[in-house]
């Protein structure tokens, strides 16, 4: 029996070491990790270093999950089950926080300093009057007894509130019965609410009221705690970006849904649907960047010699006159639009394709029996059946067109009036390096996408038993 | 039921017709702008700054067959009277010869140049057939970092850097792979945490991993960034893959939730009751049996870090860790000198990503569908 006893100690004292050393070994592997990963980058050994940053990063991430989980299975089973979870949990939660959740309020803290983002604009001027100008003379009206009633009030409430406590415990150490008395008897409580009232009133009333002084002296001009809102929404050159912006909502979504629509109601109908498919899918693998490349050559203008540009040739044949497509004004965003038309049909034929093939053929059937030609099947039928995915579609393309960075910015850099809010975005936090009016825009992205991540949560909501 | 009668046949024949047709039409707009980078990257330079692609078809083509030099009496300024060798004559002022005049020969007559060369010059139209020189310096020079030479517009010798594209290319392997598989890693933990697990704050965490789904990258950047800065993180590969996988995290753990949450209880039950632990019920069991749903996200995620560009942009920053994309959007920049390089790159840039996507496209349809309500 003793051996026994002796053994499980032994063993729990193996158990802890070993914790120990996962602990140790975990930190050692990441630390050493970075360390190599610097050295290889110094060094420039390109591949040598991919391969170990691809080895390493998978590596240690499995290893820390496993030595954690170890570690937690090898506690008492009540902390056990107690810990786990967020062993599980846990790497994923702090690493949204970390990137997603908390610099959304840093980003709104950002939006409401200046560009350096280090000074609050307008709000230090603002508390400089009221703390100067109106709260310090308040305060030096009071006089000396009047504070020292106040300590005295304090100190009473205090030597009350332990004599309670104390007598709170002495009935539990006592007392037979179950019942618990409160804590304060009601007298006393209506006591100490009627002492807050009246510390209340007397101090904070002058407190108000100076606010209200220096609020009524500002002007509302002057508080430019919004400044960069103000900025974001009123300045000549954000207009236009919004102007931009809701064309490629409207414009570009209405054509990416609607084409996808007409797509997979037509290939339905086909025997060759998978070619077809195929084919329109193929853009969504080609990144922004590239599709930009690729319409370049479409709409590229020379103004002299050959013209190079698909678009412009095709003009010329038929008798008209080049143009420098993406300096057009107001109509350069439809061309860029266009671009992005090509690339988001794919994804909207495929998720409508699939909501077609649910509809059920004998409701088609008898829709044809009925007499309805093809259009009016496709348009009181077929639309109205799949209304809930069509929904879907459209709000995600309509999230993406508003996104939109890389087309603008390696087609025309956001010149001739094609500046959209995200490349705004970037050029006011690394062209013009003003933190400040970048993160207004980033928020005003924000609220654009509001509405859907409120319709997200509500659904969440709706769930079964989460 | 009705009987198909020969006019329903019909009807169906014809339909069946214009649905192809249109759809025909569609696909070919679409596959055009590929086709036309495709051709242009294998084409001469010099060819690539002075004609179309679509020259590389047989066409026709003006070529010169002679000239007519004017003859110092006649004035340029006036009526010029030409006859030409088929014994036509043909009078008009300099306009009117600028615009080319055609014999019953088919030879056309054109002035060339100013009014002094005094000359016309006489062509005829001919097939040409498929354009010939093809080469792959385009693509050798684009991949190379060291010094290239190509010919430009005017077919004089030009000398460059070349664009360095084979380090971009390497580097983009090492950022998407990580950025990949790391996320998944952590996803899948979390998602059986929140599927199978209870625990406190379960459903408030979750509503934010819900709420996240649709937060703009834009919103991140500049705190994220300046956390790197202060760590000197900015730059560096490690840094990109944290931010890759801060910003897929919350689609990976929906789409993993959504599907681990639906493995049959029973199953893990009867692990549990075979003693085994949350860890080993997880990589025995769920781990395999979510695979699917790993391999959409997974392509979903590749394709997305791939193609990504502000995140690398802003991230990597220039200098020896640029990625594919970076190295793309530097070339477009450039005023057009480099489009034969542009057009291999572009290529370059798109093999991989369509590679990957046509071999596993139906997972990549599948994380899609699921992955609708993201923005």
């Amino acid at each position: 029996m003793v051996n026994d006893a002796n053994a499980q100690k032994r063993n729990k004292v193996f158990d802890r070491l070993k914790m120990l050393l996962i602990v140790v070994a975990i930190v050692f592997i990441f630390y050493a990790g970075i360390k190599i990963l610097e050295y290889l980058s110094d060094s420039n050994q390109k591949l040598l270093s991919a391969i170990f940053a691809i080895l390493w990063g998978v590596g240690a991430v499995s290893f820390f999950y496993f030595g954690a989980n170890w570690i937690v299975e090898h506690l008492s089973s009540k902390w056990t089950s107690r810990i786990q979870p967020y062993i599980f949990v846990g790497p994923a939660i702090l690493i949204l926080i970390w990137a997603l959740a908390l610099p959304t309020v840093r980003t709104f803290i950002y939006s409401l300093k200046d560009a350096d983002a280090k000074n609050w604009i307008g709000l230090t001027e603002m508390t400089e009057k009221v703390t100067s100008e109106s709260l310090i003379p308040v305060f030096q009206q009071m006089t000396n007894g009047f504070w020292v009633l106040m300590v005295a009030l304090l100190i009473l409430g205090l030597v009350l509130l332990f004599k309670a406590i104390r007598r709170r415990k002495h009935q539990e150490a006592h007392s037979e019965t179950a019942e618990k008395k409160p804590l304060i008897s009601t007298k006393g409580l209506i006591w100490i609410l009627a002492l807050g009232i009246i510390l209340l009133l007397v101090l904070i009333v002058p407190v108000i009221q100076a606010i209200i002084e220096v609020a009524r002296t500002v002007d509302v001009k002057d508080m430019i705690l919004l400044e960069n809102y103000r900025f974001a929404f009123t300045d000549s050159q954000m207009l236009i970006v919004f102007r931009n912006n809701v064309l490629w909502v409207l414009i570009g979504t209405f054509f990416s849904v609607a084409l996808g629509l007409v797509i997979a109601v037509l290939a339905d109908r086909s025997r060759y649907e998978k070619i077809y498919k195929a084919i329109i899918f193929t853009p969504m693998a080609i990144s922004f960047v590239g599709a930009g490349v690729i319409w370049k050559f479409i709409y590229n203008y020379k103004g002299q010699g050959n013209e190079t540009g698909l678009l412009n040739a095709i003009i010329i044949a038929f008798g008209g006159q080049p143009q420098a497509w993406l300096q057009i004004p107001f109509w350069n965003n439809i061309f860029l639009i266009v671009i992005m038309v090509w690339l988001q049909t794919g994804y909207c034929m495929v998720i409508l394709s699939s909501a077609i093939k649910g509809i059920s053929s004998e409701l088609l059937e008898a829709a044809r029996i009925d007499g309805a030609n093809e259009f009016q099947i496709f348009f009181q039928v077929i639309i109205p059946v799949i209304r809930g995915s069509i929904t879907a579609v459209t709000t995600t393309v309509v999230i993406f067109s508003l996104k939109t960075f890389d087309i603008v910015r390696t087609m025309t850099g956001g010149q001739y009036g094609t500046n959209v809010i995200a490349n705004e975005f970037f050029n006011q936090r690394f062209l013009y390096f003003d933190k400040g009016r970048a993160s207004a825009i980033a928020i005003v992205l924000l609220i654009m996408v509001l509405p859907v991540m409120i319709m997200n949560l509500r659904q969440f909501n709706e769930r079964k038993a989460f | 039921m009705t009987a198909k009668s020969g006019s329903y046949k019909k009807k169906r024949r014809t339909s069946a017709f214009w649905v192809n047709f249109v759809l025909i039409l569609i696909c070919a707009i679409f596959i055009i702008p590929i086709l036309g980078i495709f051709i242009t990257s294998f084409r001469q330079s010099e060819k690539i700054f002075n004609s179309g692609w679509w020259t590389f078809f047989p066409h026709k083509e003006w070529s010169e067959v002679g000239e007519y030099v004017l003859d110092p009496s006649v004035d340029v300024n006036g009526e010029i009277t030409v006859t030409t060798d088929s014994g036509e004559t043909f009078s008009g002022d300099f306009a009117y010869w600028k615009n080319g005049v055609m014999t019953k020969d088919n030879l056309r007559y054109q002035y060339y140049g100013a009014k002094r060369t005094r000359t016309l010059k006489i062509s005829e139209q001919h097939w040409t057939g498929f354009e010939t020189g093809l080469t792959l310096d385009n693509y050798r020079n684009v991949l190379s970092g060291k010094k290239i030479t190509y010919r430009g517009e005017d077919g004089g010798l030009l000398t460059r850097n070349g664009s360095d594209l084979s380090n971009s290319f390497i580097n983009s392997f090492a950022v998407t792979i990580p950025a990949t598989i790391i996320p998944i890693l952590i996803a899948a933990f979390a998602a059986y945490g929140f599927a199978w697990l209870n625990f406190k704050g379960r459903k408030v965490m979750f509503a934010m991993v819900v709420a996240l789904l649709v937060v703009p990258l834009q919103i991140a950047i500049v705190p994220v960034l300046q956390d790197f800065t202060k760590v000197n993180l900015n730059g560096t590969f490690l840094g990109i893959w944290l931010a890759h996988t801060g910003f897929g995290l919350p689609l990976a753990i929906y789409l993993l939730f959504n599907y681990i949450s639906e493995i049959p209880r029973d199953i893990l039950e009867s692990a549990f009751i075979d003693g085994a632990s949350n860890y080993t019920i997880f990589t025995r069991l769920i781990l395999p049996l979510s695979i699917p749903a790993i391999a959409s996200f997974g392509i979903f995620q590749f394709l997305w870090v791939w193609n990504d560009y502000l995140v690398a942009l802003v991230v990597l920053g220039g200098g020896n860790n640029e990625v594919v994309t970076q190295t793309l959007a530097n070339m477009v920049g450039t005023k057009g000198q480099d489009w034969h390089l542009l057009t291999a790159g572009a290529f370059i840039s798109m093999i991989v990503p369509m590679i990957v996507f046509f071999s596993l496209q139906r997972y990549f349809v599948r994380g899609m569908m699921a992955g609708s309500v993201k923005g």
